[in-house]
């Protein structure tokens, strides 16, 4: 009979159902014959079948804004391989917007979305502006025509970006695509002085049910302009969001 | 490979990357900046991975090595699980009783997840590895840096001081409950 010792080495792979036969059987005849090395073999595969159960619940989720900042550190690591737009088609962290949305589909003849409550995309917009503005700030500034242009062909995105901003002190200093529903939403970055303000403009037919939300220290004005949903967010006074609003193309009541 | 496809491929790893550093800092703050100098490392060095091998075992061999330096880096004492008296020592422990064993399988969450935190580094991450992430022992002894038999033992002694913990724990369970009686044994 082998000894213990020589068993103990094959326990792992048997467990793991990994051994070849000769070797299973040899652990298999040690096994019936020492009740030490049966109890050994039977912790083993007891703790791995309920790791291997647990696996899933095991690993779980990253934190929130995890994957943005080692999508950064591509830059970091390559600063010359970094196209200078900062207009990037990674899809991600937006994902999550879809499962906090209570959608209800209204009218029969036109697909139209009616999206409430209107804080929880207004949250969701907020933690967009704050990780955008940490990561795709292009500090130096851009032409508004450049992301125009980039956004349609990159992105398949058709809007006329407001031309007033600039007379109102607003700079554009960035432009992404959020995933948001199923369809695309244009996030424009813009600086006033020290102010980060986005502007962020919803797809085709989708439309918050309150105009004015305050949500996490932040205030987020919604108008419709050209038949779409444009949403500018900041924080910033009441009367300083409206003021920019008209910038971007409000028109006021 | 081309640099957009790989960061596609390496990032839809940050999950698993994540809990896998969570299990060896068992602190998040730790673990998310183990993950994020991960892959600052992985984008350095992309240039040296062949496309078509194993893109999860390339970078969780990053993960592995960016611990022990930053470790290190940070002057803390030498795990005690690597040493060679550790790989060694024998392995007596005494199997738990039958009745306590069946309550293994109800374990919280929790318990499992403090009893994993309480092995010792080289078999927390060997467990980790084969039975959370199912690589090969070969994968685990590329990713470690130690041969397969090391590889092997730590799994096995792991996986049993796991159970020994678990037992203990849903012991406590076992005699509040009055648990060790014949038909909850054949139940289950």
């Amino acid at each position: 009979m082998d000894s213990c010792r020589d068993i103990d080495a094959l326990m792992t792979p048997v467990a793991d159902n990994e051994a070849a036969a000769a070797d299973r059987a040899r652990v298999e005849g040690h096994l019936r014959e020492c009740a030490s090395c049966h109890r050994q073999m039977h912790a083993e595969r007891e703790a791995r079948q309920l790791v291997l159960e647990r696996a899933a619940t095991l690993v779980g989720h990253a934190p929130l804004g995890l994957r943005a900042r080692c999508a950064a550190t591509r830059a970091q690591a390559a600063p010359a391989a970094r196209p200078r737009l900062p207009l990037l088609s990674r899809a991600g962290w937006p994902m999550a917007l879809a499962a906090t949305l209570v959608l209800a589909v209204a009218g029969a003849a036109f697909y139209s979305l009616v999206i409430n409550p209107s804080k929880a995309v207004a949250a969701q917009l907020t933690l967009d502006h704050l990780k955008c503005f940490s990561l795709f700030e292009e500090p130096a500034g851009l032409s508004p025509a450049e992301v125009q242009a980039a956004l349609k062909a990159r992105h398949g995105i058709d809007i006329v970006l407001p031309a007033g901003p600039e007379a109102s002190g607003l700079t554009l200093v960035g432009g992404r695509r959020c995933l948001y529903l199923d369809g695309s939403v244009a996030h424009l970055l813009y600086r006033k002085g020290a102010t980060r303000v986005s502007l962020f403009v919803l797809p085709t037919g989708a439309k918050l049910s309150q105009t004015d939300v305050d949500v996490l220290g932040h205030s987020a004005v919604a108008f419709t302009r050209g038949g779409r949903t444009w949403v500018v967010l900041a924080r910033a006074p009441h009367a300083e969001m409206k003021a920019m609003a008209s910038a971007f193309g409000a028109v006021a009541n | 490979m081309d640099p957009a496809a790989f960061e596609q491929d390496a990032l839809a790893l940050v999950d698993r990357l994540f809990a896998a550093a969570l299990r060896l800092t068992r602190n998040e703050a730790d673990a998310q900046d183990l993950v994020q100098d991960t892959y600052l490392r992985a984008f350095r060095s992309s240039g040296q991975f062949e496309a078509g091998t194993n893109l999860r075992g390339w970078m969780f061999t990053i993960l592995h090595n960016t611990f022990l330096n930053q470790r290190r880096d940070r002057g803390r004492s030498p795990i005690d699980a690597d040493s060679e008296a550790v790989e060694q020592a024998p392995d007596d422990r005494q199997a738990a009783a039958n009745p306590e064993e069946l309550l293994l399988r109800e374990t919280m969450d929790a318990d499992l997840q403090a009893a994993l935190n309480g092995l010792p580094e080289a078999y927390r991450e060997a467990v980790w590895l084969r039975d959370v992430e199912q690589f090969s022992y070969e994968e685990i002894a590329g990713i470690a840096g130690v041969p397969i038999g090391t590889v092997m033992s730590r799994i096995s002694r792991g996986r049993r001081a796991l159970y020994d913990d678990l037992v203990t724990r849903s012991g406590d369970y076992a005699r509040r409950a009055g648990a060790g009686d014949e038909s909850r044994a054949r139940r289950v």
